[in-house]
């Protein structure tokens, strides 16, 4: 008997431009014929591994750019998930938009094929910020997508955008803010810019302002509590019960599959990735398997989960990954503790402020060399 | 091979004229190595000598040579270091030879260790073939070489080779200088039917023992002989005699005047020393030769386990290298910061950059050095007789008790375009020394002698006065006693609390520039924490500088999810590997080469 995921991840590798920041798996130039072999391995893969994708709580579709399917391609992505997959009554089923490639045929198709939640990627309302980011969305686009999903049923909707970013000012960010919270979303992500190797930002700038970062990320929380959201994680902010269960359960340690080109699983076990080239991963180039043991995979688990404002329930903690942490790693918490890293709450170990921007340091400490 | 067709010399030079790509050139020439073989500087074969380009350690080297007048030679010669810091080396190998090749970068020209040099090469009574080396080069001057090698060393300028290494120029008049120049190996001149032969320098191989690069001087040796050292009276059986070609090469016998390599089954260095004589046990010598002073440590430093469970293995790998390298010194020591760990001696500061750099990569250790110090000698109060010399500056005594503290000079001869005159004896008033004197070495050069204190020498005097001739000053420097100065200690405290291992003896007068340099610099190495770090300098409980570390305000990684997890587990396994190989002093990490840094970068 098969174990079933607790979530299905799928890699949509397709985009229109490569943006300076982003470091994503995603190709621009792309023949038809790619496509199609790529859709159609989507849809073998997902039959191949039907009898363990029963009963899911999630689905993320993510990128790459989702929305740059086409109608067509779109109907049979759709179709190959809805036919090898089922979902549980309160699931979630994300899909990721760019506001440029977003057309309200897609979007009526994502409704109807059962998909109920959107994230858009915005990154910035002005126009300063986008160029450095080398992103070509405008913000009428942002404005007509998010309408244009309201108007057609989509409630839960989050947009990303990115702070810290060279040469924006706490007042550019604040602007951001204003205007992102004027959409009155349920869920916003907002990350602090990263410069991941390989990308054109980190070509241009070497590093990126920490002190100013950190006021931002101090001024999100507060403007978004005026609107009653609140921070769940580092980078993620929602009203109450509306943050992205996909997401939380990963950062928890559930099981997931994901399907496609760059993709991630984990069985509870064991890590695996598929290869970073669509070609390749067509042709059936075998994951890269990644198996540690069971202490280091919980560490990893246990520091993932620090890094959501709730933390853990000690009662999770007795068991993880087949291990009592709360007792083998209670050196660690204490430790931990003392630096006010984490601190003890109701049953629960919770990260504190400077926990949360410390959360690598906190997951230093489960790294076992 | 008869003494008349041997001829033994070394191969002299500042640093970086070109002795060991001339060597490679000879090597060519007389086909000792194929071209297939060849590589640049071929014989500086550790990795550290080929990485930083210099030559360490003496490579000597036998070869044939067929001269014009087809006779065949075997030549011997050794490539020496050019750096201040193996000085000793070179007269070692010079008291091998009979002969020197003094090589001359001739867009450089005479520089202060062609004349240290050239100096010890005339004290041994050796000839000298000077070779202006480099003449391809388009700034080659070697009419101002000419200059200078009749003033300074004179030498007359008709005895001059011009020659290019990496062209070949010159490499044919070389070779017939030598055997027409270099006289062949004297007879000694008493016991000269005695088995002697020098030490002149050793290695170790862990399964054959001690490697004894021996000149025989009388008589000669082969396998089997029974020798005896007459140092300490201990005899062995010789299992192998050879000549390195370059490579070491067993031979039937090392013939009376030639060099080359000895193996007897010597498990411990301390059994053969450097300088003992070589003599037979049937038929004893009874004076030995005249071996060499021997040579001390200039500098101590400390050397530290980063991980205390590591101190044995480091003891046992100090062992093994002391082997191959006798004039490193080491004597167990603690800290109150480190733990246990050992005190040091080494020749200079590039020689104490290599030992550690060796320990990491050779021994595989994670080690922290200290601030370096040298040997004080510190008198107390109403007892004059009394001396107690204080390698770390830990040790000094109570500052009330002392009545007074002597410190190491050294007398530095110091080459300068004359431009620069006024420059450089401010620099030499500013790290405390006395110019002794001036002498015009040609046209645009001079060469001043100067007293200076070691210490400052091995902090970065050589440094700055690279800089500020812009890298045409050179120096050569000897020990030159002692000499009573206003010597305190100057304490470092991080957040708040002293830090032995960074402690160090200074002038008064320089005690408050040098805190705050020092805790600048400790700014600059020591990574940000999560907390503020202060760091402070300190004489005698009075503040004199105050550097703060301000804290990190964050360490997270904004965006995590299901991909990055692997990826995220590898970077924080790197990082956290990095930290370990730091030594954690209370809360604070700091890094391994904190001190080679905050010594390398003044100015
Ligand atoms: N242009 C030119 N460069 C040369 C010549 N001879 C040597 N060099 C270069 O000078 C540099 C130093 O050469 P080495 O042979 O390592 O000098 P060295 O005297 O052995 O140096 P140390 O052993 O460190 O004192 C190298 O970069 C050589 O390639 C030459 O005749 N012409
Ligand atoms: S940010 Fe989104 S749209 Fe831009 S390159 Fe990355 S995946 Fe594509
Ligand atoms: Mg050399």
């Amino acid at each position: 008997m098969v174990n079933p995921y607790h979530s299905l991840y799928l890699h949509v590798p397709f985009c229109q431009n490569i943006c300076d920041y982003c470091n994503l798996y995603s190709v621009v130039n792309n023949e038809n014929s790619t496509r199609t072999s790529y859709l159609g391995l989507i849809n073998s893969q997902l039959k191949d591994a039907s009898n363990s994708l029963v009963n899911l709580q999630s689905i993320f579709v993510g990128g790459g750019t989702p929305s740059q399917l086409t109608i067509p391609e779109m109907k049979y992505f759709l179709k190959s998930v809805n036919d090898h997959v089922t979902l549980r009554g309160d699931y979630e089923f994300s899909v990721e938009c760019n506001p440029s490639s977003i057309t309200d045929d897609k979007l009526k198709l994502l409704r109807d094929s059962g998909v109920n939640r959107l994230s858009f990627g915005a990154q910035s309302t002005t126009r300063k910020t986008r160029s450095v980011l080398g992103r070509r969305t405008s913000k009428s686009q942002l404005d007509q997508a998010l309408n244009s999903a309201l108007n057609i049923g989509f409630e839960n909707i989050n947009i990303d955008l990115i702070y810290g970013v060279p040469g924006q000012e706490i007042e550019d960010w604040q602007y951001d803010l204003e205007t992102a919270l004027s959409y009155n979303l349920p869920h916003y992500s907002a990350y602090s810019l990263i410069l991941e190797e390989d990308t054109v930002l980190a070509e241009k700038f070497s590093s990126v302002d920490d002190e100013l970062a950190v006021d931002m990320y101090d001024l999100t929380a507060e403007m978004l509590s005026t609107k009653d959201l609140r921070r769940y994680e580092i980078s993620n902010y929602s009203k109450p019960g509306k943050h992205c269960k996909h997401n939380y359960d990963i950062w928890k340690g559930k099981s997931y599959l994901g399907i496609g080109p760059a993709a991630t699983s984990y069985d509870g076990e064991k890590r695996w990735s598929q290869i970073r080239d669509l070609e390749k991963w067509i042709a059936g180039h075998a994951p890269e398997i990644d198996e540690i043991p069971a202490k280091d995979r919980a560490g990893e688990v246990i520091s993932f989960g620090f890094r959501t404002v709730d933390g853990w329930q000690k009662t999770e903690l007795e068991n993880i990954c087949g291990l009592n942490t709360l007792t083998e790693f209670s050196d660690i918490f204490q430790d931990l503790i003392k630096s006010e890293l984490i601190y003890e709450d109701n049953n629960s170990l919770k990260p504190t402020e400077q926990g949360l921007l410390f959360a690598d340091s906190v997951a230093e400490a489960f790294i076992f060399i | 091979m008869e003494k008349k067709y041997i001829r033994n010399f070394s191969i002299i030079a500042h640093i970086d004229h070109g002795k060991s790509t001339i060597a490679d050139r000879l090597m060519q020439h007389t086909k000792t190595v194929s071209d297939r073989e060849l590589q640049e500087q071929m014989l500086d074969d550790m990795d550290l000598e080929r990485e930083r380009g210099i030559t360490i350690k003496a490579h000597p080297v036998t070869m044939n040579y067929r001269s014009d007048a087809d006779e065949l030679y075997q030549i011997n010669f050794i490539d020496t270091p050019g750096h201040v810091d193996f000085a000793y080396e070179v007269s070692r190998s010079l008291a091998a030879c009979e002969g020197a090749l003094l090589i001359i970068d001739a867009a450089q020209g005479v520089q202060a260790q062609t004349v240290a040099n050239v100096n010890l090469a005339i004290k041994q009574g050796l000839e000298i073939i000077p070779v202006l080396n480099k003449i391809d080069l388009p700034a080659a001057d070697p009419d101002m070489c000419y200059e200078q090698i009749e003033e300074i060393l004179a030498i007359p300028r008709e005895e001059c080779i011009l020659a290019s290494a990496k062209s070949g120029l010159g490499i044919e008049d070389i070779l017939e200088a030598i055997v027409e120049r270099i006289p062949q190996p004297k007879d000694q001149e008493t016991e000269n039917e005695k088995l002697k032969a020098l030490i002149v320098d050793s290695s170790y191989d862990p399964y054959r023992g001690v490697i004894n690069y021996v000149r025989v001087m009388s008589s000669s040796i082969k396998p089997k002989d029974s020798i005896r050292m007459m140092a300490t009276n201990k005899d062995y059986d010789v299992k192998e005699v050879g000549v390195f070609a370059p490579k070491m090469t067993p031979t039937d016998e090392l013939a009376p005047g030639s060099v080359g390599y000895l193996i007897a089954n010597i498990k411990d260095t301390a059994e053969s020393k450097i300088g003992d004589t070589i003599t037979s046990k049937q038929d004893p010598a009874k004076e030995p030769l005249e071996g060499f002073e021997e040579v001390l440590p200039m500098v101590y430093s400390g050397i530290y386990p980063i991980d205390t469970a590591d101190y044995e293995t480091l003891k046992y790998s100090m062992g093994k290298l002391q082997l191959n390298d006798p004039s490193f010194l080491y004597q167990a020591e603690s800290s109150a910061a480190l733990g246990f760990g050992f005190r040091c001696g080494f020749l200079g500061l590039l020689h104490m950059e290599i030992i550690q750099e060796r320990l990491r990569r050779e021994y595989n250790m994670d080690i922290i050095a200290t601030y370096p110090s040298v040997i004080y000698h510190v008198y107390l109060k109403g007892n004059d007789k009394d001396m107690i010399p204080v390698d770390n500056p830990v040790h000094l005594p109570d500052p009330s008790t002392i009545d007074r503290i002597e410190e190491p000079v050294i007398e530095a001869g110091i080459m300068i375009p004359g431009d620069y005159i006024g420059a450089v004896m401010a620099l030499i008033m500013d790290k405390r020394g006395i110019c002794l004197g001036t002498a015009a070495v040609d046209e645009r050069h001079v060469m001043l002698t100067a007293e200076l204190p070691l210490h400052e020498i091995v902090i970065d005097f050589n440094d700055k006065l690279k800089s500020i001739t812009r890298g045409y000053g050179s120096m050569n420097y000897k020990p030159n006693g002692y000499k009573a100065a206003p010597l305190v200690k100057l304490e470092m405290l991080v957040n708040q609390e002293p830090v032995d291992a960074f402690a160090c003896i200074v002038h008064r007068d320089h005690a408050q520039s040098r805190g705050r340099r020092l805790a600048e610099k400790l700014k600059e190495v020591i990574p940000q924490q999560m907390f503020a770090i202060a760091i402070q300098g300190a004489i005698g409980g009075s503040i004199v500088a105050r550097e703060t570390i301000s804290a990190l305000r964050k360490n997270v990684t904004a965006k995590c999810y299901g991909g990055d997890i692997s990826r995220k587990r590898k970077l924080l396994e790197k990082q956290k590997e990095g930290k370990k190989r730091m030594k954690q002093i209370g809360k604070v990490n700091i890094p391994q080469d904190a001190f080679v840094k905050i010594l390398k970068a003044s100015n």
